[in-house]
Parts: C-alpha cells; structure tokens; sequence
C-alpha cells in the first residue's frame, strides 16, 4: 500500500490471526484477513522479513481496518519462490524450503 | 421489555454473554457490551429501510451458512466443515479459530424476513433484511389548494 493512500484514510490496525504449518516441502502461512481480497492485499520480503498488509472493507468505530503482520524469515527459505494467494477472507502465503532445509533421507546400504 | 435470546457454543453463562445478550437487543445504544473488537462477531446495523447483518467469518463457504429469519429472531449458524482433516498436519502455530458459530437474536425493528438477501464474500457474511411497515412512515408531501 502507498504512504499516499496512509495519509488520507484513517486505518485501524489489527494483528490477523496467524496458522502456520510445516510441510515436507513447505511452510504455509495462513491469515484470517476477512473483508479483503487480491486487489487490497500486499506481501513483501524485505531484508528477511516478510510483511503482509491487507485493507479490509470492515470497519470499527468509523475506521477502515488494515490488517498487519510480518515474520522473521530464516535462510530455510526459498525467497525467490514465495507465492500467495486469497480466498474466502483468508491470505495463503506459501514458503518452499530451500534445498539445504529440505529433509533428505538417506538409503543405509 | 425483552431480553435477546443469545445462544453461544462457548462460555454461555459467561456475565460478558449475559450483558451482550441484553444489549443485542438495543443496537442503536452502540454499547461495547455487544463489541467484540475490531475485525470481530455479529454486527447488526438498523438502517432506514433495512436492518444489515455483517459476521465475518474467514475459510467456510457460502454453504456452511444456515441463516433462518422467524418473526424478528434472526438465527445464524456457521459450520466449519473443512477443519477436521487439517488435523493430521503439522502445525507451527495454531491462533485461527476452528469453532462454528452459532447465535440467536431478536431484531428491534419488524422486518420481512422472506425478503432476506444474503451474501458470502471476502469472509464476511452480510444480510440485508428489509423492514416492514417503513414506507407507510416514509414522508409524503401534500399539496395544499
């Protein structure tokens, strides 16, 4: 979201309930985010740290409610391959692990 | 007088519960008993034609709704279906909430429940549940001779 847009409307901020899973491949955030969709929601990785803004159409006491979030990545993390997506008020964030973290299981001869 | 019949799957006898209950049935007193924070519950809004419904309710779909207008007792209900299978995975951390909802309020106004429209988008469930009888108090301007 801009710093323009900040300035004009005012915004309630709310930490979004967070559900996190490990995968063999993956990790897979996801947040509770209702009242915002693609159009209203930004990811971005920025010096490890990954931030997750969404504008939702909800409001409390006149004020527009912008849902913020952001996590400490490790070096596990594919950055490059980072996806995600919204559905039915809920941000899917897919993490893949990098190759290093990936579990390898070794064949004992 | 009459208190707003509030059924809830958790902490139903819960003072908080008792006091949102009561004051569910004046929403115009826009009290914090019936707030439950930012992004959060049931909010019902008397308007001029019609009474707006909002729940958000994040990761269901439109069928996991059972909404039901009897009189002016508005039930909703909402299923979570998906969450039993999501038990077998792995979990880092868990905060989202895996309860269905349930609640049970009388309206303040009279309404035309079978006019009832009802939508599930973003997350959030929004009725809109037309009033009766409005047009009759709507002003009407009278010529004079």
């Amino acid at each position: 979201m801009s710093e323009e847009m900040k300035k004009n409307e005012q915004f309630m901020e709310v930490l979004p309930a967070a559900d996190i899973i490990d995968d063999e491949k993956s990790a897979i955030i996801s947040l509770e985010v209702p009242g915002a969709n693609a159009q209203t929601v930004t990811v971005e990785v920025k010096d490890q740290i990954l931030s997750m803004e969404a504008r939702s159409s909800l409001t409390w006491h006149g004020m527009q409610l912008l849902y913020k979030r952001s996590f400490q990545l490790s070096d596990a993390v594919d950055v490059e391959n980072i996806s995600a997506k919204t559905q039915d008020g809920v941000l899917t964030v897919t993490l893949p692990k990098s190759e290093r973290a990936k579990v390898h299981r070794i064949q004992v001869q | 007088m009459y208190y707003a019949q509030t059924r809830q799957h958790h902490n139903a006898d819960s003072f908080h519960d008792l006091m949102k209950a009561f004051f569910r049935s004046y929403p115009e007193w826009n009290t914090m008993w019936t707030d439950e924070g930012p992004g959060k519950g049931m909010k019902v809004k008397v308007r001029e034609k019609d009474v707006r419904v909002t729940l958000p309710f994040p990761g269901v779909s439109a069928k996991d709704f059972e909404v039901e207008v009897v009189g002016d007792m508005l039930s909703i209900r909402a299923n979570r279906t998906r969450e039993a299978a999501d038990d077998t995975k792995q979990y880092l951390c868990r905060e989202r909430s895996t309860e269905s909802f349930q609640e049970s309020v009388r309206l303040p106004v009279r309404v035309n429940g079978a006019e009832t429209s009802a939508k599930y988008v973003d997350g959030v469930l929004t009725l809109l549940i037309p009033r009766e009888g409005v047009e009759a108090k709507a002003s009407k301007q009278i010529k004079v001779d």
